[in-house]
């Protein structure tokens, strides 16, 4: 999972729960542990984008878990509780994100504008950042929008506005939640695992990749190999085998299409 | 059922989108401008979207019904097909919804009276009949509780007396029609693959065998019943097994019930499979001994008439000929 979280009152309940350590302070504050990252954008869209890019250059695979999470405003939700954002506006641009909803929860999911000033007014069922829109804007492309989610807890409302609120409260608006939170984390990387491609089918092409010489057209191929014979539940250690008995690339191709020809069949 | 409503800003007011809203009292219901906003965007898995489909109301707009090839056809030469509904309840691994597709949504389109108009305008000027195939972009039965489709539309076709509608399904949600005197013009189309196929492609199909005995209800009550023997897959013990669900079916139902079968192996645009493969790389079905040729991928030459000659005598001695039709890419 990789959090991107504007303030560190907003962090610090995840960087506990997760026992992430700090890494490194600049250009961002960013902790990890294991496959958890979390990095500090501070406010605001442009600060956002690049936190998300900063985060980008740590993942190496596609198709990870990404978060904004933080604070929010609200127009009709109690203060503490937590929300998804099922559609992010932006006050400065027609473009709206609408996340896939997949996950179970008991969390209200609702619209979130993406907002250039702190919001002091509030309209009925649409909750207020600064944030969501330009994280989301910047994670699209490396992981699908599913694995994109925005999660905010309600600090400010029409009977609580943003005048009275105090940045020292805000740990322990976060706290609360935590559990549930977690618990949609956890989803999140279980789906994100299950888009990553299967590392037998890696490990048996990178090994074969390094016996021959494979020209563009041909290494493709053999990818196509090994996923289809790891799709067909034949054995990679045969693929292996052939491999070292053939004399070159095209002689590899050549002879585990032969050798898969007549198990192409659906059981 | 359904979570997550997604509703464009002008059908809001529209009586069906308030029916449908009504029936999903707790579903949280998401404003949108245009359903592309929401269905469109690259960078969505089709695949992830399965688990948890949400329902996308919208009006269509443009053309709303499409011609199709003669080759698609069951008997009729004026074929059309019209979609109320893009993507399915069900899971098929073969579906080219998942290559064709960038989101795996409910997208309904709840202006079913523009779609009646443009049918009254097709059907107003030829003498010969036309046919309208309302199950290409999704099951024309499953998602009905939702939809209201076939309630809508059958006392439609009903009045017209030079059109035929096709329901093409694999769901035993046949109520609305158990419920509605048949339609002298009307096919139900069930579509089957034998059952062990079916367990491994065809995700959260009811059984082979419900769907024949929801076929049989139907048929003695005098619906005219098609079978869609498509796609058909190249498997171990082929003959046999199919063999086996043409025994099952028309030891179950007369012949004369059948008004038409056909029949058409696996084949999907190029550009669509490449799509359904990086869904589902670990797929066996996407490793079949299949080949590329005019930008459609399918079984080689030899497979696929192999595949379609064997069914064909197959049901050969179970109803007769003329009544097989066999698609073509």
């Amino acid at each position: 999972m990789n959090f991107v979280i504007a303030f560190p009152g907003e962090a610090q309940p995840i960087i506990e729960f997760y026992e992430l350590q700090k890494v490194s302070s600049q250009p961002f504050a960013y902790y990890q542990k294991d496959n958890h990252k979390l990095v500090i954008s501070a406010m605001g869209r442009e600060q956002t984008s690049q936190a998300v890019n900063f985060l980008k250059t740590k993942n190496v695979s596609p198709n990870q878990a990404w978060m904004n999470l933080g604070i929010a405003g609200h127009g009709s939700l109690e203060i503490g509780q937590t929300f998804i954002a099922g559609k992010i506006e932006d006050d400065l641009s027609e473009n709206c994100f609408y996340p896939p909803q997949i996950y179970d929860h008991d969390f209200p999911v609702t619209c979130l504008k993406t907002c250039s000033q702190p919001s002091s007014s509030y309209e009925p069922a649409l909750g207020y950042d600064m944030e969501a829109h330009a994280f989301y804007a910047a994670v699209v492309g490396a992981s699908t929008r599913e694995l994109t989610q925005v999660i905010k807890v309600v600090s400010d409302n029409p009977s609580s506005p943003l005048s009275q609120f105090s940045p020292k409260d805000v740990p322990g608006l976060i706290e609360p939640n935590l559990k549930g939170i977690a618990l949609f984390v956890e989803q999140m990387e279980k789906i994100s695992l299950e888009m990553q491609q299967e590392p037998e089918v890696s490990n048996t092409y990178e090994k074969v990749l390094g016996m021959h010489h494979f020209s563009s057209t041909r290494s493709h191929q053999l990818h196509d190999l090994v996923r289809q014979a790891n799709a067909l539940e034949l054995s990679l250690g045969e693929i292996e085998s052939i491999a070292q008995s053939a004399k070159d690339g095209a002689q590899v191709i050549s002879d585990i299409k032969h050798w898969m020809e007549p198990n192409r069949q659906l059981r | 059922m359904i979570e997550v409503i997604y509703m464009e800003d002008g059908i809001r007011d529209h009586p069906r989108s308030q029916q449908i809203l009504a029936r999903f009292p707790r579903a949280t219901v998401l404003p949108c401008k245009h359903y592309k906003e929401v269905f469109n965007p690259a960078g969505q898995s089709f695949r992830l979207q399965k688990k948890k489909p949400a329902l996308i109301l919208a009006q269509q707009t443009g053309k709303l019904i499409h011609p199709i090839p003669p080759s698609y056809g069951v008997g009729g030469t004026r074929n059309f097909y019209f979609s109320h509904l893009l993507n399915c309840l069900y899971d098929c691994r073969y579906c080219f919804l998942q290559g064709m597709y960038p989101s795996a949504h409910y997208l309904m389109f709840v202006n079913f009276e523009d779609f009646e108009e443009e049918i009254l305008r097709a059907t107003k000027t030829p003498e010969e009949p036309s046919w309208f195939f309302s199950g290409y972009d999704c099951d024309s039965l499953a998602l009905e509780s939702v939809t209201g489709f076939a309630d809508h539309f059958l006392p439609f076709f009903k009045k017209l007396d030079n059109a035929w509608i096709e329901l093409r399904t694999k769901s035993v949600a046949t109520r609305v029609l158990r419920d509605t005197e048949p339609l002298d013009r009307a096919v139900v189309a069930f579509s089957f693959t034998p059952q062990e196929i079916s367990t491994q492609l065809e995700h959260g199909v009811p059984s082979v065998d419900a769907r024949i005995r929801a076929m049989l209800q139907l048929a003695e009550q005098g619906w005219k019943i098609g079978l869609r023997i498509d796609p058909l897959i190249d498997c171990t013990g082929f003959k046999d097994r199919y063999a086996k669900l043409f025994e099952n079916i028309f030891t179950t139902l007369s012949e004369h019930t059948i008004h038409s079968v056909s029949l058409g192996a696996f084949r999907m645009p190029h550009g669509f499979f490449k799509k359904m493969e990086k869904h589902y790389p670990e797929e066996p079905l996407f490793a079949s001994d299949l080949e590329s040729k005019g930008g459609i991928i399918a079984y080689r030459e030899n497979t696929e008439k192999r595949l379609k000659h064997t069914c064909f005598e197959l049901l050969e001695k179970w109803v007769s000929p003329d009544k097989i039709f066999t698609c073509e890419a």
